[in-house]
């Protein structure tokens, strides 16, 4: 059974890049442009895994990250954060020990795939 | 080599454009444009960056496809063109962006070269998506002759 | 991967001392050097594997072992080993920074092989088949689930490597319920032997913060009683031998690798380090617990640089505050922000004083060029050098090297005479070459001057005309020969040598030093010997600047460079069709900068700035003065390094940006 990703992201752009990455490996990928409709994507149906970005409107990935550990069955789902360099630090006081790891955008897609194949085990 | 390359398609001066995503940082407004007296007459000024000094071409003149002309939507296009072990950032004047999309590189038509009304020879090539071509720009061919300097 | 940023810079730490005890070496055999070397090579091998830079490894291994044999009198020191290790050392460095120098040390391998008199043998070979040896430790956070990282994959992922034995540490809670409730208080310590090279086995932990794993390539059975393996574990000697027993039933080349030479290795030196060293020792090998001493932290220069541009950001973001709040700031405000303002400051001069870094750093560069520019050329060289301990900015130290280093190449190829000729001329043998350095108020000064033949201008008037630089006949100042020996495309050699030709001039020399803001001087006395004399300012980032408008424009000139400013009618500027002012009863020239940049309307009156930049006087109108400003300096990107009157800019505390001025290039 192919797994099934939600991709949190507002920039149009970097969306459509990760998601025609993700669906050329053979995932299922639902797709939101910003924290809200992500969050209600969260509705008890299976899901493997979360690639969020930081800054979205609405509401930003840290909120989500905190949104979707609180419910049950989502509390042990693998969560990737997208961020650009500058406010790693910042970002991983905010929500260290939440989440699987943060991929620094831009990003190598070869190399985001293999990360997405980890985090999936 | 690869094949399949994501580009940012825009316009510019009525034409559509694309660019290797890769050489694409980011995409601003342009705001507070510093002019600079006595540089080339294809800059267009210089903006700062998170701390940086940013010189901003007028990537049409540049071309030699005409000045493009500013208003509120003017974009920005900021690139980072390789050359050997450096680097250099450099901001591009744009209309409008358009969208990302992947394209084959085996599916890239060669440029023609004459009666385009620029300079065709920055070009990788051509590539039609539904009805539009589109004219793939390549970074460094842009700025061979500024490359060429880097020490 | 912050480990591995961390080991490299300090294993180039350890190949700087190295190289040094390899120039010491070669001045005079000496047993303590020699031990040295061996142990330098030794520190750089240990920590190699532990990140994974095999070939580093493996040449180090190399060198260690025939530095080993000069240590034991096995073997003679000779020139050629010194040269192949120095050259190692480089070609270390290289290995270290990334770049593909693979086949280079294969070559250097072979080359100590044939030393040794001994056949490469084919245990070097790393064959697809080769099985390496692991150690893994692994100490996951309590909550790691939370993280969204499923252990039990992990472990799998282990399992599917090769052939593993696991041991597992505090469990308390039997392993089997950590698993189902999510919750692992164990950690775990993982000897497993595979084909897969060390940065494979790492991948597997990609998503583990670097405290919670510790990957160690099994080199040598001694691992298990080493000081390296006693920071993760203490063991007893039972332990130590259980582990050892089980390391050698995975992984069957162990035994063969454990030679006699190994054995006394570990153990020993690890705790045999002499006191100065011992932080560098201790700083290598600690991997999990930091360094408890006070002394000296490396930090890398990208850490810096953002500390740097931070510090720099908070600044203009303190302008901007004052720039906001205007006229109408009550007292209170004014008193809480002029505070912040001595603060700024003051963090931003121990931000800057942390860049500084002594001139030291290049000798050893220096020395060795030295080295092997005078054998080339078969001549004498005394290297004196003084204040190395001047600081300077250390991007632009780095900047320095190339320039420094053409200098020095030039000095010896065409300044100092060969040993005979030298005796002919009643010199001593070795030509003197000395390096000064010192501070003088804002500047830096660094000095090389040579015993040599001085500047011959006859040869640099005739090279001038041939280039078409000059007109013949015509009579030129010293000065002026001077200036067109370093114009682009000048070079006296009277043929192209590999030292000093490349097509590369003075010219470069100049260029380089004006891109860091710097001025170069030479003087010379034919027979007796030159002078080249670099002025730099301290830092690159800080600057005094007088901002000044012209046209609705701002633009900033540095302090140092202003020596008046009056105000004058411009009826009475353009009066005459030459621009030149009367100032202090000289004729100056002026720039009108309205004029320069093209405009073609005048405001009644012009402010008149007087710059004097190296004695070198002129003057440049502008519409009034706005102020002055301490600002952070910003190279211009080379796409408008044309634009050649302007030397840099600087973000403003209204947050929009102004060029700064370089008035001497108006003129040309």
């Amino acid at each position: 059974m192919s797994k099934s990703i939600v991709v949190a992201e507002d920039f149009n752009v970097s969306r459509k890049i990760i998601v025609s990455t993700l669906a050329k490996e053979g995932y299922v990928v639902m797709e939101a442009s910003d924290g809200a409709e992500a969050v209600n994507l969260f509705d008890g149906r299976t899901i493997d895994l979360l690639i969020t970005d930081f800054n979205m409107p609405n509401m930003n990935g840290a909120e989500l990250i905190q949104k979707v550990r609180a419910i049950d069955s989502y509390s042990y789902l693998p969560i990737l954060l997208l961020t650009t360099e500058v406010r790693q630090e910042k970002i991983q006081q905010a929500i260290d020990g939440n989440i699987t790891a943060i991929v620094k955008k831009p990003f190598d897609t070869t190399e985001f795939v293999k990360i997405v194949k980890k985090a999936l085990r | 080599m690869r094949t399949q390359m994501p580009c940012l398609l825009f316009s510019l001066n009525k034409e559509l454009f694309g660019i290797d995503v890769e050489n694409v940082l980011r995409v601003i407004n342009l705001e507070k444009l510093m002019k600079v007296p006595k540089s080339p007459d294809f800059i267009a000024g210089a903006l700062s960056l998170e701390g940086n000094v940013i010189p901003v071409v007028d990537l049409g003149k540049k071309i030699e496809l005409g000045a493009t002309t500013i208003d509120k939507r003017t974009k920005v296009i900021i690139l980072q063109v390789h050359h050997e072990d450096d680097s250099i950032d450099v901001g591009v004047l744009i209309d409008e962006v358009l969208d990302v999309v992947t394209i084959n590189e085996s599916k890239v038509l060669p440029p023609v070269l004459d009666k385009m009304g620029f300079n065709t020879q920055t070009l990788d090539g051509m590539y039609k998506i539904e009805e539009d071509f589109y004219m793939i720009l390549n970074a460094t061919k842009v700025f061979e002759k500024e490359l060429a300097t880097l020490v | 991967m912050d480990f591995q940023q961390e080991y490299i810079e300090e294993a180039k730490q350890v190949l700087k001392s190295l190289e040094h005890s390899l120039l010491e070496l070669e001045k005079s055999p000496d047993p303590d050097q020699v031990n040295n070397v061996y142990r330098y090579l030794h520190t750089i091998k240990g920590s190699a594997g532990m990140f994974g830079y095999d070939h580093v490894e493996r040449l180090s291994h190399e060198l260690e072992d025939l530095f080993s044999d000069v240590r034991d009198g096995i073997r003679q020191q000779d020139d050629f080993m010194l040269d192949l290790t120095l050259h190692a050392v480089d070609i270390l460095r290289d290995l270290l920074d990334g770049k593909d120098v693979v086949r280079e040390s294969e070559k250097i391998i072979e080359s100590i092989a044939t030393i040794k008199g001994t056949a490469a043998s084919g245990k070097g070979g790393r064959g697809a088949e080769v099985v390496n040896g692991y150690v893994v430790i692994l100490r996951p956070d309590e909550n790691i689930y939370k993280r969204g990282i499923n252990f039990q994959g992990v472990l799998d992922d282990i399992q599917e490597l090769g052939v593993c034995e696991f041991m597992i540490h505090n469990e308390t809670v039997p392993f089997e319920r950590q698993l189902s409730e999510k919750r692992i208080t164990s950690w775990f310590e993982i000897i497993l032997a595979s084909t897969k090279s060390l940065d494979e086995v790492k991948e597997v932990f990609l998503f583990m913060k670097e405290a919670e794993y510790v990957v160690l390539a099994i080199t040598s059975i001694d691992l298990f009683s080493s000081a390296e393996y006693k920071a993760f574990i203490a063991l007893s000697p039972e332990m130590i031998d259980a582990r050892e027993r089980m390391a050698r039933q995975l992984i069957p080349t162990l035994s063969a690798l454990a030679e006699p030479s190994v054995v006394r290795d570990d153990a020993k030196t690890d705790d045999a380090v002499s006191v100065d060293d011992a932080d560098e020792e201790e700083q290598q090998t600690t991997t999990i617990k930091k360094s408890k001493r006070g002394g000296h932290v490396s930090v890398s220069t990208q850490k810096l640089d953002q500390l740097i541009n931070i510090v720099s950001e908070l600044v203009i973001f303190r302008s901007e505050i004052q720039h906001l709040m205007g006229n109408n700031q009550r007292p209170e405000i004014a008193e809480a922000i002029e505070k912040l303002e001595s603060l700024t400051l003051k963090l931003r001069d121990s931000a800057f004083n942390i860049r500084l870094v002594p001139l030291n750093i290049l000798n050893v560069k220096l020395q060795r060029l030295i080295r092997s520019v005078s054998k080339d050329l078969g001549k004498e060289i005394e290297f004196i050098t003084e204040g190395l301990d001047t600081e300077l900015d250390r991007s632009m130290i780095n900047a320095l090297e190339a320039p420094l280093m053409h200098i020095i190449r030039n000095a010896i190829d065409h300044g100092i005479e060969k040993p005979e000729e030298r005796e002919r001329r009643n010199k001593p043998r070795k030509g003197l070459l000395k390096f000064y350095s010192y501070n003088s108020g804002d500047h830096v000064f660094i000095q090389l001057q040579d015993d040599g033949n001085g500047i011959d201008f006859d040869k640099i008037k005739a090279k001038g005309i041939e280039k078409g630089l000059l007109n013949k006949g015509q009579q030129y100042s010293e000065k002026e020969l001077l200036n067109v020996m370093m114009s682009p495309g000048f070079s006296t050699a009277d043929k192209v040598t590999t030292v000093s030709g490349r097509g590369v001039g003075m010219d470069v020399v100049k260029k380089e030093i004006a891109a860091i803001r710097g001025d170069i001087e030479v003087s010379t006395e034919k027979g007796l010997g030159s002078i080249f004399t670099l002025r730099l300012p301290l830092t690159l980032t800080v600057l005094d600047t007088l901002v000044v408008n012209v046209n609705e424009s701002k633009y900033l000139i540095p302090i140092s460079e202003v020596e008046f400013c009056y105000q004058e009618t411009y009826t009475k500027l353009f009066a005459k069709k030459s621009r030149q002012v009367n100032y202090e009863g000289q004729l100056l020239p002026f720039v009108s900068l309205r004029e320069y940049f093209g405009d073609d309307s005048y405001p009644a009156e012009g402010t008149v700035i007087i710059i004097n930049k190296n004695d070198t006087r002129m003057a440049v109108v502008v519409d009034n003065i706005v102020g002055k400003l301490q600002t952070v300096y910003k190279p211009l990107n080379n796409i408008l390094q044309d634009v050649n009157c302007f030397s840099g800019a600087s973000i403003l505390g209204d947050g929009s940006m102004a060029l700064i001025l370089n008035a001497l290039k108006l003129n040309q």
